[in-house]
């Protein structure tokens, strides 16, 4: 296996060309922080997740935390904070009490305006 | 984010484990006192295949056919111990190089092309030899055989792996426990439900590629809350002093996700993979999940289905493949199953795989990933 790759420079400009994109949407428009990562390429988790807390405390961008369903992946509610998020719910897509591991449960999304968020 | 019980790590001094960890180091003679066969064959059933048990017992010309664990054990494997045709020590190497395959939620990093000159100079017999005393961890050629280890800790610190003569592998093994069903149970006037816990063994392994490719094996956890992304971290942490961990990057599967998920595949990714299940994406928050029977020949042979991924992807630049499950056909007769997560970095392995199998089903998809 022979593998070889660089790591990608000017990755804070491609950040600020998404959060440019959400800021500027005409209509609503999300991204999850897995999408950014991949739009991103940043050095390292770490300094991306710091990049985009800066972004958040300026006001420059919107961050929700939606609760998944672990069976069928239908969004069964936003939260502001990740605080916010209750330990159980009612997953209304397969009608079943659901403990939520704020893990595997729980996506970051970075939106264009924030919708019906608790 | 480091997970808590990654914190007290175990740390080996003198190249010892107390028998409170139910461990010994393979290198000593007294193996037979320190544990006893039960928690061995426990440990390899739980670890190995019974077809990696039956090819090792082939390759000694020994009887090798058996249905069940059970029958392997008591019609196998003791009598086979009992008459010295083998050893506890090769047993304890079946375990060995099982525990490193397959059942892992595989996270791939990088080191960039400009650090590849230090990391050849980092993995160097001296320069692990030292690194390795200084940590406390066992010397480069050493295994320690934990089995429920209290803490974790790291059993093998080693050069070389398989066909890769210059890769390092460092393995760490845990206690994890599995929640059986629970029982309804009257304690003090109330109603409650009693689970029993049971034990079983974990080994995460972590290996660096001279390439600059970095894997991290994390076998699956049982109870919440399960953070694989952090656990992969706190493993990387383990080699700070050797190498420069600040300098490890995420590695993207979305090139391979996006090859996998093409309507028009190479024909070169259509021979060696089968789709069975998609999930995509796009920026209006709507997200599609498609599965197809296996038996049918996946995802890519219904027309139906293709038709609904071409409607969601088709046109719109925004709409991506987040996710998918494909099986490698290893060979002319087995499948090997792999979900490539949601998580940018993740390959999940459900089954057990030997070395052979799992170095040519990572290469495979690491070289779709590679073709942009």
């Amino acid at each position: 296996m022979m593998f070889r790759r660089r790591q990608n420079a000017d990755w804070e400009n491609r950040l600020d060309t998404e959060v440019g994109k959400l800021r500027n949407a005409e209509t609503y428009r999300e991204v999850t922080l897995n999408r950014i990562k991949d739009l991103v390429r940043a050095p390292s988790e770490a300094e991306l997740i710091r990049a985009l807390a800066k972004r958040v405390s300026e006001g420059k961008l919107r961050v929700v935390y939606r609760v998944v369903s672990p069976s069928t992946k239908a969004s069964l509610a936003t939260f502001k904070s990740p605080l916010e998020v209750p330990e159980t719910m009612l997953d209304e897509s397969t009608g079943e009490e659901i403990d939520i591991d704020r893990y595997r449960h729980v996506e970051p999304v970075y939106v264009s305006e924030v919708v019906g968020a608790k | 984010m480091l997970d808590a019980q990654y914190k007290d790590f175990g740390v080996l001094g003198g190249g010892s484990v107390s028998k409170e960890a139910s461990g010994y180091q393979m290198n000593k003679n007294d193996l037979h006192d320190e544990i006893s066969p039960e928690v061995l064959f426990e440990v390899l059933e739980n670890q190995a295949t019974l077809d990696a048990v039956r090819v090792f017992l082939r390759s000694k010309k020994l009887p090798h056919s058996a249905s069940s664990w059970k029958k392997m054990i008591e019609m196998r494997v003791e009598p086979a111990l009992s008459s010295g045709a083998i050893a506890w020590d090769d047993l304890i190497g079946i375990i060995r190089e099982a525990e490193e395959h397959g059942n892992k939620h595989v996270r791939l990093f990088y080191f960039g092309a400009d650090y590849l000159d230090d990391l050849r100079g980092a993995i160097t017999v001296e320069a692990v030899s030292a690194w390795a005393k200084d940590k406390g961890f066992p010397g480069p050629g050493e295994y320690v055989f934990a089995a429920y280890p209290t803490n974790p800790v790291v059993t093998e610190v080693r050069i070389g792996d398989g066909e890769d003569a210059y890769a390092l592998v460092v393995k760490i093994a845990r206690t994890e426990y599995r929640r059986k069903r629970g029982v309804l149970t009257e304690v003090d006037g109330q109603e409650v439900y009693l689970a029993p816990r049971v034990r079983f063994r974990a080994v995460d392994v972590l290996k660096i590629h001279q390439d600059g490719l970095v894997e991290v094996r994390l076998n699956p956890r049982s109870e919440p809350p399960k953070s694989y992304s952090g656990t992969a971290n706190s493993v990387l942490s383990q080699v700070n002093g050797l190498v420069e961990t600040a300098l490890i990057s995420e590695l993207s599967l979305s090139t391979a996700k996006n090859s996998f998920s093409d309507l028009q595949k190479t024909q070169e990714v259509s021979e060696s993979f089968e789709l069975y299940e998609t999930q995509h994406k796009n920026d209006r928050g709507d997200r599609i999940q498609s599965s197809s029977q296996a038996e049918q020949g996946g995802i890519l042979t219904s027309s139906v289905m293709t038709e609904v991924i071409k409607q969601f992807t088709v046109g719109d630049p925004e709409a991506y493949c987040e996710k998918v499950r494909v099986s490698y056909n290893f060979g002319k007769v087995k499948r090997i199953n792999a979900i490539l997560s949601e998580d940018i970095n993740e390959i999940i392995f459900t089954a057990g795989l030997s070395r052979e199998e799992y170095d040519e089903v990572l290469g495979a998809i690491i070289k779709v990933n590679s073709e942009e």
